[in-house]
Protein backbone atom coordinates (compact mmCIF):
# COMPACT_ATOMS: atom_id res chain seq x y z
CA UNK A 1 0.00 0.00 0.00
CA UNK A 2 1.16 3.57 -0.49
CA UNK A 3 2.38 5.55 2.03
CA UNK A 4 -0.31 8.49 0.94
CA UNK A 5 -2.43 7.96 -2.01
CA UNK A 6 -4.88 5.31 -1.51
CA UNK A 7 -7.94 4.97 -3.54
CA UNK A 8 -10.84 2.41 -2.50
CA UNK A 9 -13.92 1.52 -4.46
CA UNK A 10 -17.33 1.78 -2.26
CA UNK A 11 -17.19 -2.50 -2.74
CA UNK A 12 -13.86 -2.57 -0.33
CA UNK A 13 -15.12 0.49 1.94
CA UNK A 14 -18.91 -2.08 2.61
CA UNK A 15 -16.20 -5.38 2.43
CA UNK A 16 -14.18 -3.86 5.02
CA UNK A 17 -17.07 -2.44 7.21
CA UNK A 18 -18.87 -5.74 6.74
CA UNK A 19 -16.07 -8.17 7.67
CA UNK A 20 -15.15 -5.71 10.68
CA UNK A 21 -18.50 -5.98 12.17
CA UNK A 22 -18.45 -9.56 11.49
CA UNK A 23 -14.96 -9.70 13.77
CA UNK A 24 -16.66 -7.62 16.73
CA UNK A 25 -19.92 -9.82 16.73
CA UNK A 26 -17.78 -13.06 17.12
CA UNK A 27 -15.38 -10.79 19.89
CA UNK A 28 -12.91 -10.54 17.87
CA UNK A 29 -10.35 -8.30 18.55
CA UNK A 30 -8.36 -5.30 15.64
CA UNK A 31 -4.63 -4.72 15.80
CA UNK A 32 -2.78 -2.74 13.15
CA UNK A 33 -1.91 1.06 11.92
CA UNK A 34 -4.16 3.76 10.18
CA UNK A 35 -1.71 5.31 8.04
CA UNK A 36 -2.04 9.45 7.46
CA UNK A 37 -2.87 8.64 3.69
CA UNK A 38 -4.96 11.72 1.92
CA UNK A 39 -8.15 9.52 2.12
CA UNK A 40 -8.44 8.81 5.41
CA UNK A 41 -10.45 11.82 5.91
CA UNK A 42 -12.76 10.25 3.51
CA UNK A 43 -12.42 7.04 5.42
CA UNK A 44 -13.18 8.71 8.79
CA UNK A 45 -16.12 10.58 7.02
CA UNK A 46 -17.96 7.53 5.34
CA UNK A 47 -17.97 5.83 8.61
CA UNK A 48 -15.78 3.31 8.43
CA UNK A 49 -13.92 3.40 11.94
CA UNK A 50 -16.89 3.03 13.46
CA UNK A 51 -16.60 -1.00 12.53
CA UNK A 52 -12.97 -0.99 12.37
CA UNK A 53 -11.64 -0.24 16.13
CA UNK A 54 -8.23 1.14 15.29
CA UNK A 55 -7.01 4.15 16.44
CA UNK A 56 -7.17 6.81 13.76
CA UNK A 57 -4.06 9.93 13.63
CA UNK A 58 -5.83 12.91 15.31
CA UNK A 59 -4.25 15.18 12.93
CA UNK A 60 -5.15 15.35 9.16
CA UNK A 61 -2.72 17.13 7.54
CA UNK A 62 -4.69 17.43 3.79
CA UNK A 63 -8.48 17.30 2.73
CA UNK A 64 -8.90 14.94 -0.48
CA UNK A 65 -12.12 15.82 -2.26
CA UNK A 66 -14.44 13.14 -1.75
CA UNK A 67 -17.05 14.48 -3.58
CA UNK A 68 -20.80 13.19 -2.77
CA UNK A 69 -20.83 10.15 -1.08
CA UNK A 70 -23.28 7.92 1.17
CA UNK A 71 -21.75 6.85 4.44
CA UNK A 72 -21.69 3.00 4.80
CA UNK A 73 -24.97 1.61 6.04
CA UNK A 74 -25.63 -1.51 7.74
CA UNK A 75 -29.08 -2.66 6.28
CA UNK A 76 -31.18 -5.20 8.47
CA UNK A 77 -34.06 -5.02 7.66
CA UNK A 78 -37.06 -4.07 5.10
CA UNK A 79 -37.60 -0.54 7.04
CA UNK A 80 -33.53 -0.36 6.91
CA UNK A 81 -33.80 -0.43 3.44
CA UNK A 82 -36.69 1.91 2.51
CA UNK A 83 -34.82 4.71 4.82
CA UNK A 84 -31.54 3.98 3.21
CA UNK A 85 -33.26 4.50 -0.14
CA UNK A 86 -35.42 7.15 1.29
CA UNK A 87 -31.97 9.00 2.39
CA UNK A 88 -29.47 7.60 -1.11
CA UNK A 89 -31.13 10.04 -3.75
CA UNK A 90 -31.07 13.68 -1.69
CA UNK A 91 -27.31 12.95 -0.49
CA UNK A 92 -26.70 12.08 -4.11
CA UNK A 93 -28.40 15.42 -5.51
CA UNK A 94 -29.03 13.59 -8.65
CA UNK A 95 -31.85 14.37 -11.24
CA UNK A 96 -34.98 11.77 -11.21
CA UNK A 97 -33.40 10.35 -14.62
CA UNK A 98 -29.76 9.58 -13.05
CA UNK A 99 -31.13 8.47 -9.84
CA UNK A 100 -33.42 5.67 -10.80
CA UNK A 101 -31.05 3.02 -11.81
CA UNK A 102 -29.14 3.78 -8.78
CA UNK A 103 -32.09 3.08 -6.61
CA UNK A 104 -33.35 -0.17 -9.02
CA UNK A 105 -30.03 -1.45 -8.12
CA UNK A 106 -29.70 -0.58 -4.87
CA UNK A 107 -33.03 -1.75 -4.00
CA UNK A 108 -32.44 -5.26 -6.06
CA UNK A 109 -28.92 -5.87 -4.44
CA UNK A 110 -29.72 -5.50 -0.66
CA UNK A 111 -33.22 -6.80 -0.69
CA UNK A 112 -31.14 -9.93 -2.11
CA UNK A 113 -28.82 -9.79 0.48
CA UNK A 114 -31.85 -9.71 3.16
CA UNK A 115 -33.69 -12.49 1.75
CA UNK A 116 -30.81 -14.91 0.70
CA UNK A 117 -27.67 -14.73 2.57
CA UNK A 118 -27.97 -15.38 6.33
CA UNK A 119 -25.33 -12.64 6.50
CA UNK A 120 -25.26 -12.28 10.53
CA UNK A 121 -24.37 -8.46 10.41
CA UNK A 122 -26.87 -7.81 7.55
CA UNK A 123 -26.09 -5.69 4.47
CA UNK A 124 -23.48 -3.34 4.11
CA UNK A 125 -23.93 -0.31 1.80
CA UNK A 126 -21.47 2.48 0.42
CA UNK A 127 -21.82 4.73 -2.97
CA UNK A 128 -19.80 7.59 -3.99
CA UNK A 129 -20.31 9.87 -6.69
CA UNK A 130 -17.34 10.85 -8.58
CA UNK A 131 -17.90 14.19 -10.58
CA UNK A 132 -14.69 13.92 -12.93
CA UNK A 133 -16.40 10.57 -14.43
CA UNK A 134 -19.68 11.36 -14.19
CA UNK A 135 -20.56 8.03 -12.69
CA UNK A 136 -21.54 6.18 -8.87
CA UNK A 137 -20.32 3.54 -7.11
CA UNK A 138 -21.41 1.28 -5.34
CA UNK A 139 -20.52 -1.31 -3.02
CA UNK A 140 -23.06 -4.14 -1.40
CA UNK A 141 -21.33 -6.90 0.84
CA UNK A 142 -22.16 -9.35 3.69
CA UNK A 143 -20.95 -12.08 5.49
CA UNK A 144 -23.87 -14.56 4.85
CA UNK A 145 -23.34 -18.11 2.77
CA UNK A 146 -22.18 -17.06 0.16
CA UNK A 147 -23.57 -18.47 -3.53
CA UNK A 148 -22.57 -21.45 -3.32
CA UNK A 149 -24.35 -21.59 -0.16
CA UNK A 150 -27.55 -20.57 -1.24
CA UNK A 151 -27.11 -22.11 -5.03
CA UNK A 152 -26.14 -25.39 -4.26
CA UNK A 153 -29.53 -26.50 -2.29
CA UNK A 154 -31.17 -26.84 -5.32
CA UNK A 155 -28.62 -26.54 -8.40
CA UNK A 156 -26.12 -29.07 -9.21
CA UNK A 157 -23.11 -27.03 -8.69
CA UNK A 158 -19.70 -27.65 -6.51
CA UNK A 159 -17.44 -24.60 -6.96
CA UNK A 160 -17.98 -20.63 -6.38
CA UNK A 161 -17.19 -20.10 -9.70
CA UNK A 162 -20.01 -22.32 -10.99
CA UNK A 163 -22.31 -21.01 -8.59
CA UNK A 164 -21.71 -17.28 -9.52
CA UNK A 165 -21.78 -18.16 -12.96
CA UNK A 166 -25.26 -19.92 -12.30
CA UNK A 167 -26.86 -17.19 -10.38
CA UNK A 168 -25.51 -14.57 -13.27
CA UNK A 169 -28.28 -16.33 -15.55
CA UNK A 170 -31.63 -14.90 -15.85
CA UNK A 171 -34.45 -17.21 -14.65
CA UNK A 172 -32.34 -19.38 -12.43
CA UNK A 173 -32.70 -18.76 -8.71
CA UNK A 174 -31.98 -20.08 -5.78
CA UNK A 175 -34.86 -21.10 -4.50
CA UNK A 176 -35.68 -23.69 -6.67
CA UNK A 177 -34.67 -25.60 -9.44
CA UNK A 178 -37.45 -24.63 -11.49
CA UNK A 179 -36.26 -22.25 -14.49
CA UNK A 180 -38.00 -19.18 -13.87
CA UNK A 181 -38.29 -19.08 -10.57
CA UNK A 182 -41.08 -19.15 -7.89
CA UNK A 183 -44.12 -17.31 -7.44
CA UNK A 184 -41.65 -14.70 -4.97
CA UNK A 185 -38.40 -14.63 -7.00
CA UNK A 186 -37.70 -14.88 -10.40
CA UNK A 187 -33.83 -15.33 -10.26
CA UNK A 188 -33.56 -12.03 -12.38
CA UNK A 189 -32.01 -9.42 -10.15
CA UNK A 190 -28.37 -10.19 -10.90
CA UNK A 191 -28.96 -10.50 -14.78
CA UNK A 192 -30.24 -7.18 -14.70
CA UNK A 193 -27.97 -5.28 -12.32
CA UNK A 194 -25.32 -6.73 -14.66
CA UNK A 195 -26.84 -5.55 -17.78
CA UNK A 196 -27.33 -2.01 -16.20
CA UNK A 197 -23.67 -1.83 -15.70
CA UNK A 198 -23.23 -3.31 -19.02
CA UNK A 199 -25.12 -0.58 -21.08
CA UNK A 200 -24.04 2.05 -18.97
CA UNK A 201 -20.32 0.87 -19.66
CA UNK A 202 -19.08 0.28 -16.45
CA UNK A 203 -17.88 -2.05 -13.89
CA UNK A 204 -20.19 -5.17 -12.40
CA UNK A 205 -18.17 -6.83 -9.64
CA UNK A 206 -19.44 -10.02 -8.23
CA UNK A 207 -17.18 -11.69 -5.33
CA UNK A 208 -18.27 -15.11 -3.24
CA UNK A 209 -16.33 -17.48 -1.76
CA UNK A 210 -12.79 -17.54 -3.87
CA UNK A 211 -14.08 -16.05 -6.98
CA UNK A 212 -14.98 -13.04 -8.53
CA UNK A 213 -17.09 -12.41 -12.25
CA UNK A 214 -15.80 -8.76 -13.28
CA UNK A 215 -17.62 -7.65 -16.13
CA UNK A 216 -14.97 -6.36 -18.42
CA UNK A 217 -17.02 -3.37 -20.72
CA UNK A 218 -15.09 -0.19 -21.34
CA UNK A 219 -16.35 3.10 -22.53
CA UNK A 220 -15.41 1.67 -26.13
CA UNK A 221 -16.73 -1.60 -25.82
CA UNK A 222 -18.75 -4.13 -26.44
CA UNK A 223 -22.43 -3.39 -24.44
CA UNK A 224 -24.26 -6.62 -25.92
CA UNK A 225 -25.76 -8.68 -23.15
CA UNK A 226 -25.84 -12.66 -22.87
CA UNK A 227 -27.64 -15.01 -20.36
CA UNK A 228 -24.70 -16.81 -20.03
CA UNK A 229 -22.73 -14.53 -18.47
CA UNK A 230 -19.05 -16.65 -19.73
CA UNK A 231 -20.34 -14.89 -23.13
CA UNK A 232 -19.63 -11.40 -22.06
CA UNK A 233 -16.37 -10.18 -22.10
CA UNK A 234 -15.13 -10.68 -18.53
CA UNK A 235 -12.57 -11.75 -15.99
CA UNK A 236 -13.45 -14.58 -13.60
CA UNK A 237 -10.47 -14.98 -11.46
CA UNK A 238 -10.51 -18.23 -8.73
CA UNK A 239 -8.03 -18.71 -6.01
CA UNK A 240 -8.48 -15.46 -3.75
CA UNK A 241 -8.99 -15.12 -0.65
CA UNK A 242 -11.59 -17.10 0.60
CA UNK A 243 -14.51 -14.32 1.13
CA UNK A 244 -17.48 -16.37 3.12
CA UNK A 245 -20.10 -14.29 1.95
CA UNK A 246 -20.98 -12.05 -1.34
CA UNK A 247 -19.62 -8.21 -2.31
CA UNK A 248 -21.13 -6.63 -4.93
CA UNK A 249 -19.84 -3.83 -7.05
CA UNK A 250 -21.26 -1.51 -9.41
CA UNK A 251 -20.63 1.31 -11.14
CA UNK A 252 -23.14 3.32 -13.36
CA UNK A 253 -22.30 5.98 -15.65
CA UNK A 254 -24.94 9.09 -14.81
CA UNK A 255 -24.51 11.19 -18.36
CA UNK A 256 -25.61 8.02 -20.01
CA UNK A 257 -28.09 9.71 -22.87
CA UNK A 258 -30.36 6.23 -22.86
CA UNK A 259 -33.60 6.58 -20.50
CA UNK A 260 -34.01 3.99 -17.93
CA UNK A 261 -37.13 2.86 -20.29
CA UNK A 262 -34.66 2.23 -22.96
CA UNK A 263 -32.39 0.26 -21.17
CA UNK A 264 -35.47 -1.87 -19.84
CA UNK A 265 -36.11 -2.49 -23.09
CA UNK A 266 -33.07 -3.97 -24.44
CA UNK A 267 -32.87 -6.16 -21.34
CA UNK A 268 -35.78 -7.36 -22.51
CA UNK A 269 -34.22 -8.12 -25.73
CA UNK A 270 -31.67 -9.94 -23.87
CA UNK A 271 -33.71 -12.07 -21.50
CA UNK A 272 -35.48 -13.21 -24.65
CA UNK A 273 -32.06 -14.98 -26.20
CA UNK A 274 -32.44 -17.04 -23.62
CA UNK A 275 -36.17 -18.45 -24.15
CA UNK A 276 -37.51 -18.96 -27.31
CA UNK A 277 -40.93 -17.97 -26.43
CA UNK A 278 -43.73 -18.85 -29.05
CA UNK A 279 -45.65 -15.55 -28.61
CA UNK A 280 -44.78 -11.80 -28.48
CA UNK A 281 -46.83 -11.87 -24.84
CA UNK A 282 -45.92 -7.82 -24.52
CA UNK A 283 -47.80 -6.50 -27.14
CA UNK A 284 -50.78 -7.96 -25.36
CA UNK A 285 -50.66 -6.22 -22.66
CA UNK A 286 -53.75 -3.45 -22.16
CA UNK A 287 -52.72 -0.60 -21.23
CA UNK A 288 -54.78 2.18 -20.55
CA UNK A 289 -53.88 5.94 -19.61
CA UNK B 1 -63.93 -4.48 -12.99
CA UNK B 2 -62.03 -4.33 -9.77
CA UNK B 3 -59.05 -1.46 -9.38
CA UNK B 4 -55.88 -1.28 -7.06
CA UNK B 5 -54.82 1.67 -6.88
CA UNK B 6 -50.86 1.08 -5.99
CA UNK B 7 -49.53 4.60 -4.99
CA UNK B 8 -51.28 5.13 -1.62
CA UNK B 9 -49.62 1.32 -0.82
CA UNK B 10 -46.21 1.03 -2.00
CA UNK B 11 -45.52 4.91 -3.35
CA UNK B 12 -43.23 6.42 -5.67
CA UNK B 13 -41.17 3.62 -6.00
CA UNK B 14 -42.63 0.39 -6.29
CA UNK B 15 -39.75 -2.35 -4.68
CA UNK B 16 -41.40 -4.22 -1.28
CA UNK B 17 -41.69 -7.52 -2.33
CA UNK B 18 -43.23 -8.10 0.46
CA UNK B 19 -46.05 -5.54 -0.24
CA UNK B 20 -46.70 -6.79 -4.02
CA UNK B 21 -46.77 -10.07 -2.73
CA UNK B 22 -50.01 -8.90 -0.06
CA UNK B 23 -51.70 -7.14 -3.11
CA UNK B 24 -51.50 -10.17 -5.05
CA UNK B 25 -52.96 -12.42 -2.56
CA UNK B 26 -55.36 -10.18 -0.78
CA UNK B 27 -56.90 -8.51 -3.72
CA UNK B 28 -55.65 -9.57 -7.12
CA UNK B 29 -55.91 -13.16 -6.54
CA UNK B 30 -59.37 -12.65 -4.72
CA UNK B 31 -60.95 -10.89 -7.88
CA UNK B 32 -59.63 -13.33 -10.00
CA UNK B 33 -61.41 -15.73 -8.65
CA UNK B 34 -64.71 -14.53 -9.11
CA UNK B 35 -64.01 -13.83 -12.07
CA UNK B 36 -63.60 -10.28 -11.86
CA UNK B 37 -61.38 -8.21 -14.23
CA UNK B 38 -58.40 -6.59 -12.02
CA UNK B 39 -57.09 -2.79 -13.22
CA UNK B 40 -53.71 -1.72 -11.74
CA UNK B 41 -53.34 1.61 -11.44
CA UNK B 42 -49.57 3.08 -11.46
CA UNK B 43 -50.40 6.38 -11.45
CA UNK B 44 -47.84 8.69 -9.30
CA UNK B 45 -45.92 5.47 -9.22
CA UNK B 46 -42.61 6.43 -11.20
CA UNK B 47 -40.09 3.69 -10.96
CA UNK B 48 -40.53 -0.39 -10.16
CA UNK B 49 -38.11 -2.82 -9.81
CA UNK B 50 -38.56 -6.02 -11.68
CA UNK B 51 -38.58 -8.37 -8.42
CA UNK B 52 -41.86 -6.67 -7.20
CA UNK B 53 -44.03 -6.77 -10.50
CA UNK B 54 -43.00 -10.76 -10.23
CA UNK B 55 -44.32 -11.18 -6.89
CA UNK B 56 -47.26 -9.04 -7.99
CA UNK B 57 -48.45 -11.02 -10.62
CA UNK B 58 -46.12 -14.14 -11.96
CA UNK B 59 -47.83 -16.62 -10.45
CA UNK B 60 -51.03 -15.11 -11.67
CA UNK B 61 -49.75 -14.92 -14.87
CA UNK B 62 -48.71 -18.13 -15.16
CA UNK B 63 -51.65 -19.71 -13.81
CA UNK B 64 -52.83 -19.79 -17.50
CA UNK B 65 -52.38 -17.31 -20.39
CA UNK B 66 -55.80 -16.20 -20.54
CA UNK B 67 -55.24 -14.70 -17.40
CA UNK B 68 -53.57 -11.45 -19.13
CA UNK B 69 -56.69 -11.09 -20.38
CA UNK B 70 -58.08 -9.98 -16.90
CA UNK B 71 -55.64 -7.55 -16.24
CA UNK B 72 -55.47 -3.40 -17.07
CA UNK B 73 -52.49 -2.08 -16.30
CA UNK B 74 -53.12 2.05 -15.67
CA UNK B 75 -50.73 5.02 -15.66
CA UNK B 76 -47.72 3.76 -16.41
CA UNK B 77 -44.56 5.71 -17.32
CA UNK B 78 -42.10 4.25 -19.57
CA UNK B 79 -40.01 2.47 -17.43
CA UNK B 80 -42.87 0.66 -15.23
CA UNK B 81 -44.12 0.06 -18.61
CA UNK B 82 -40.60 -1.36 -19.66
CA UNK B 83 -40.50 -3.36 -16.55
CA UNK B 84 -44.24 -4.73 -16.93
CA UNK B 85 -43.73 -6.39 -20.22
CA UNK B 86 -40.96 -8.04 -19.41
CA UNK B 87 -42.28 -9.51 -16.36
CA UNK B 88 -45.25 -10.63 -18.72
CA UNK B 89 -42.89 -11.74 -21.33
CA UNK B 90 -41.16 -14.26 -18.91
CA UNK B 91 -43.73 -15.33 -17.19
CA UNK B 92 -46.10 -16.18 -20.03
CA UNK B 93 -42.42 -17.68 -21.53
CA UNK B 94 -41.93 -19.90 -19.19
CA UNK B 95 -45.53 -21.03 -17.45
CA UNK B 96 -45.95 -23.92 -19.18
CA UNK B 97 -42.33 -25.50 -18.54
CA UNK B 98 -43.08 -27.72 -15.12
CA UNK B 99 -47.18 -26.91 -14.56
CA UNK B 100 -46.83 -29.15 -11.54
CA UNK B 101 -44.41 -26.87 -9.29
CA UNK B 102 -44.39 -26.08 -5.77
CA UNK B 103 -44.68 -22.66 -4.57
CA UNK B 104 -41.10 -21.62 -2.67
CA UNK B 105 -43.22 -21.45 0.46
CA UNK B 106 -43.61 -25.13 -0.21
CA UNK B 107 -40.46 -26.29 -0.83
CA UNK B 108 -37.87 -27.56 2.29
CA UNK B 109 -34.45 -25.86 1.47
CA UNK B 110 -33.01 -28.51 3.84
CA UNK B 111 -34.68 -31.44 1.68
CA UNK B 112 -34.33 -30.22 -2.18
CA UNK B 113 -33.96 -33.96 -3.57
CA UNK B 114 -37.33 -34.96 -2.47
CA UNK B 115 -38.44 -32.65 -5.91
CA UNK B 116 -39.08 -34.37 -8.92
CA UNK B 117 -36.23 -32.20 -10.86
CA UNK B 118 -33.59 -33.05 -7.99
CA UNK B 119 -33.89 -37.05 -8.32
CA UNK B 120 -33.55 -37.75 -11.57
CA UNK B 121 -32.76 -41.71 -12.31
CA UNK B 122 -28.84 -41.52 -12.16
CA UNK B 123 -29.29 -39.60 -8.81
CA UNK B 124 -27.72 -36.28 -10.18
CA UNK B 125 -29.89 -32.79 -10.57
CA UNK B 126 -29.30 -32.11 -14.20
CA UNK B 127 -27.23 -28.35 -14.32
CA UNK B 128 -30.03 -26.31 -16.07
CA UNK B 129 -27.33 -25.60 -19.33
CA UNK B 130 -29.07 -22.66 -21.52
CA UNK B 131 -29.72 -24.94 -24.39
CA UNK B 132 -31.94 -27.23 -22.05
CA UNK B 133 -33.39 -23.81 -20.51
CA UNK B 134 -34.88 -23.44 -23.89
CA UNK B 135 -38.71 -23.75 -24.94
CA UNK B 136 -38.95 -26.07 -27.61
CA UNK B 137 -41.46 -24.60 -30.17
Amino acid sequence: MHDRWVHLHPAAIALTACAAALVGTNGGTFSGEVKPVRSLNYLIRTGLFNYVNLPVPVEIQEHEEAGRFIPITQIRSNDDLKEAIANLVPLLHAPAEVADPIKYVFSEMVRIVLEHSSSPVGAFVAAQYYKESNRIAIGIADAGIGILGHMERFHPVTTHKDAIALALQPGISGTTSRIGGTDFNAGAGLFFTKSIAAFSKNMFLLYSGDAAYRLMVGAGGDASLNPDPNRDKHKFPTGLPNWRGTLIGIDINVQQGAAFADLLDQIRGAYRLDVKHRKDYARKIRFSA
Amino acid sequence: MTTITLFPIVGEFAEDKDAAANIRKTLIEPAIAVGDQVRLDFTGVGLVTQSFVHALMSSVLRAGGEMLENLDFKGCVPGVRGIIETVVQYSLDTGDIDSDFEPEDAVSPKAPSVSRQESPKNGRAKKPSLKSRSIKE
